[in-house]
């Protein structure tokens, strides 16, 4: 049983690891920092396996975006500041269009963890207000009010790579 | 999709690209997970038995009249911190493959698993100065500051290790009981820290709770 159980834990792992370290880094930023994030909650999905088998993406999931954005984490990361990635220059491309990306990567990057963890959730995972409210443990006021900062927080980074208004319109 | 969150999407794309694939270590990450489920059922119980503790010591100091009585407070003496088990630091004296002897302990936790039996240079702590667990070079490090008296006598038992050869320069650390690791001794430690290195934050942190939580 312990056997079968420690066996489906590993393919798992094998399986989706690769995609879990994607989002664990989008949500951190960080290649370390996603390590830790997804690992720790790797662990959690193992303590529980017996409860959630079944569907352990959608807790391992569940446990990055939680772990993400709660107090204990921001604390623990304001500490390691110091040590964070100095951000990549910009290069002096003429093309528009890296140039956005990179400007808006880093507009990412500088995001407070509820605010990114939402955009990724609404953006990349492509879910509902209601389901991102489900899965952070929140409101969906709350989630359409972060939406709604995160938003207005990337649009400070375009005005300066050429972008009209009504091209930045939600 | 407006052109403001195509353009988020793609660049949560290019981001999550950036991300690069980590080995599989689901192993190491079970034997973590099955730890805590383990410490987590430990520590509920713990808590109960300290809420009735609690409650019993409360109703015997209030029913006998031994409360405080305002008297002036005692210095605060220097704050040892109390080990759950007591740590040990022996010698190996030998180590070979399973099926361990009677008298070999087995280290499960190394790759592949070993037997190890312990010799008689050793030292025994019940109390540390402190612990703690960082992460240094990708790996984690549970580091233990020991007391000035344990501190000289890890340095004359490493600086005694240090001059032999394996396995006998191998020195076992042990937590209640169980061997964590068995690192080879290169020099004498004389800083008074005692270090012990996991791949993973989860097993080093299990490890610091071993010692720690009571």
């Amino acid at each position: 049983m312990d056997d079968d159980a420690r066996q489906e834990f590993a393919e798992f792992v094998a399986a989706r690891s690769k995609q879990l370290i994607r989002l664990a880094y989008v949500l951190t930023g960080d290649q370390h920092a996603a390590e830790d994030l997804l690992q720790n909650a790797l662990v959690k999905a193992a303590a529980h396996w017996g409860r959630i088998h079944t569907a352990p993406e959608a807790y391992v999931r569940r446990i990055m975006y939680r772990e993400q954005v709660s107090w204990l984490r921001r604390r623990i990361r304001r500490r390691e500041t110091a040590m964070a990635q100095v951000p990549e220059p910009t290069v002096g491309d003429d093309a528009v269009s890296v140039e956005a990306r990179l400007a808006l990567r880093d507009a990412l990057l500088a995001l407070p963890p509820r605010r990114r963890a939402v955009l990724v959730l609404r953006y990349l995972e492509d879910l509902s207000e209601s389901q991102v409210a489900e899965i952070l443990g929140c409101s969906v006021g709350t989630v359409r009010s972060q939406n709604h900062k995160a938003v207005a927080q990337l649009r400070l980074a375009l005005p300066s790579l050429g972008l009209t208004s009504t091209e930045v319109h939600q | 999709m407006s052109d403001t969150d195509e353009l988020i999407a793609d660049a949560l794309h290019d981001l999550a690209a950036k991300a690069v694939p980590v080995p599989s270590a689901a192993d190491a990450l079970w034997r973590a997970g099955q730890r805590r489920r383990r410490l987590s059922l430990l520590a509920t119980s713990a808590a109960a038995g300290v809420i009735v503790g609690a409650l019993v010591l409360a109703l015997t100091v209030g029913g006998l009249g031994f409360g405080h009585r305002g008297g002036p407070a005692a210095p605060a003496p220097a704050a040892p911190v109390w080990l759950r088990a007591p740590l040990v630091f022996a010698q190996v004296a030998a180590a070979s493959s399973p099926p361990c002897a009677v008298h070999a302990a087995k280290l499960l936790a190394s790759n592949p698993p070993a037997c190890l039996r312990l010799g008689s240079s050793r030292m025994t702590l019940t109390a540390v100065e402190s612990a703690r667990v960082q992460r240094f070079r990708g790996e984690y490090l549970l580091d233990i500051r020991l007391a000035p008296a344990a501190s000289r006598q890890f340095a004359t038992l490493t600086r005694e290790l240090a001059r032999m050869h394996g396995p006998h320069n191998q020195i076992a650390i042990v937590i209640g009981g169980r061997i964590l690791a068995h690192p080879v001794v290169i020099r004498a430690v004389t800083t008074g820290w005692a270090r012990i290195t996991f791949p993973t934050r989860a097993e080093a942190e299990f490890a610091l709770l071993s010692l720690l939580a009571g």
